[in-house]
């Protein structure tokens, strides 16, 4: 029988270990929230909170609200919030009775692409169904634009500049197109709520062009918010708690690297 | 049968074996294994090439409609029609490497992306002109490290005595630090968005939004 130092590959032992202790721990917190049902708090992510005012808003002007979710390359964690802000906001358009927009595209090849068509479609359904406004899904236009990123980024900029939408939320993977669809939406007088992953996805752009911005963690993090799920939540819970895990090792980890000791960068590399 | 595959349960399911399967074998050698989650990521690249004509529907359909309806401008979604039909016959027919296809391709599609991306600089110095105005002293330290990065950048920059030092000091300490501290934080947070899908409480990547959840 094989060492577990030889079945794991080498300098992913540390890796692995962290991984699955993390994700016991996310699924501990997750269980014990849904046996208590207690609700964790949580700081409000003014964002997501602004977006019933940006619909309720685009109704008063009589005009259509644009949500996309980026260019959906892969199901990552921008792609799944970007979803998840889509059903929320057609939740809303369904029940103020909002003209919604929602381009599709831009997947560049990637392994998602035409795939989230379906999935975009059947959220939105879904959404009116669950308002009792099933009719008016049939006025909902969803568009598929392009596989090019930035075919899809200039068809939205068009779309942007004629219909000049009250609201424009796009939270998802967003890359060079954020500044055209940030600086557009602020042109022509839409509510611009944005967000993408991580830092390669331009948010320092976001955040200097939009109204509101999800940023980092809060982006993975929007489908729990939403949810209002004590269940979910706790999964957020559990993320702090793992954060404070990090910042500890961080912290020891500097120290004895200050006073030469690599414990630490040995440990990492096992 | 069928109502069963597309039952919530079947699917997650799915989510959770085929999701454990990836991060297993990117950790654990076992032979053979690696082939299997490199076949796997294969199957997905051939599920998005087979799901490309929903997109070629969707878009006959709504450009379509809009050349019977006769809508507005509809002379645009002819062509559109038209260059799609025209790329599509070509690609398929003669092969993507075909001068015809290659035309459309470095004729139309690469040299208007290219005049996108170039169009991005001035969109950028619009919202720098935003994000420039010295509003309060946020703002004011905002637009100081944005002179000294801009300067460190420029080549008459280099000759200022010490401006290069404070430039790489604002660039390699302050801004890698907390791009670091946004990356640590963004990949937590992503570990238990994993968490939540593989156990099937995250189910947007499934079509399953929340309305349909409480039904089930």
């Amino acid at each position: 029988m094989r060492k577990m130092t030889t079945i794991i590959i080498e300098g992913r032992l540390t890796g692995f270990i962290l991984l699955f202790s993390f994700m016991i721990i996310v699924a501990l917190i997750v269980y014990r929230t849904r046996s208590t049902g207690k609700l964790p708090w949580l700081r409000r992510i003014a964002a997501i909170d602004a977006i019933e005012d940006a619909v309720g808003r685009a109704v008063e002007m009589g005009k259509p609200v644009i949500c996309g979710f980026g260019r959906a390359r892969s199901f990552d964690s921008a792609t799944l919030a970007g979803l998840s802000t889509l059903s929320y906001v057609a939740e809303f358009t369904a029940t103020m009775g909002a003209d919604l927009i929602v381009p599709l595209g831009g997947g560049d090849m990637g392994t998602a692409g035409p795939v989230t068509v379906p999935i975009a479609e059947e959220l939105v359904r879904t959404a009116y169904t669950s308002k009792g406004k099933e009719e008016d899904f049939k006025k909902v236009e969803m568009p598929y634009l392009s596989d090019e990123s930035f075919c899809v980024s200039t068809s939205v900029v068009a779309m942007l500049q004629k219909l000049r939408p009250g609201a424009h939320v796009f939270i998802g993977q967003y890359y060079a197109e954020t500044m055209f669809l940030a600086e557009v939406s602020r042109a022509v007088g839409a509510i611009s709520i944005a967000g993408s992953s991580g830092v390669s996805g331009n948010v320092a752009c976001l955040a200097v062009a939009c109204d509101y911005i999800v940023i980092g963690e809060e982006v993975p993090a929007i489908g729990a918010y939403l949810s209002g799920d004590p269940t979910q939540r706790g999964s957020i819970f559990a993320q702090d708690i793992i954060k404070i895990i990090t910042l500890i090792l961080i912290f020891f980890g500097y120290i004895a690297f200050s006073f030469g000791n690599d414990f630490f960068s040995k440990l990492i590399s096992l | 049968m069928m109502s069963f595959i597309k039952s919530k349960g079947f699917s997650v399911a799915l989510v959770f074996l085929t999701s454990s399967f990836m991060i297993l074998t990117y950790f654990i050698d076992v032979p053979g294994a690696t082939q299997i989650s490199s076949d796997l990521m294969v199957w997905a690249s051939l599920i998005m090439a087979f799901s490309m004509p929903l997109g070629i529907v969707n878009m006959i359909s709504r450009y379509g409609n809009k050349v019977y309806t006769k809508k507005r401008n509809y002379g645009f979604s002819i062509m559109l029609l038209v260059l799609l039909a025209m790329t599509l016959a070509s690609g398929i027919i003669l092969g993507d490497t075909s001068s015809i296809y290659t035309f459309f391709m470095e004729s139309f599609v690469w040299p208007l992306g290219a005049t996108m991306y170039s169009i991005l600089a001035f969109y950028m110095m619009s919202a720098n002109f935003v994000a420039m105005r010295m509003r309060n002293w946020k703002a004011i330290l905002l637009v100081l490290a944005g002179i000294f990065v801009l300067l460190t950048t420029m080549p008459a920059g280099s000759s200022i005595p010490g401006l290069t030092v404070i430039g790489d000091w604002l660039k390699n300490i302050h801004s890698v630090s907390v791009t670091r501290g946004v990356v640590i934080g963004t990949a937590i947070s992503t570990i238990a968005l994993g968490v939540r899908t593989m156990l099937g409480f995250e189910t947007s990547a499934l079509g399953i939004s929340r309305g349909r959840e409480s039904k089930e």
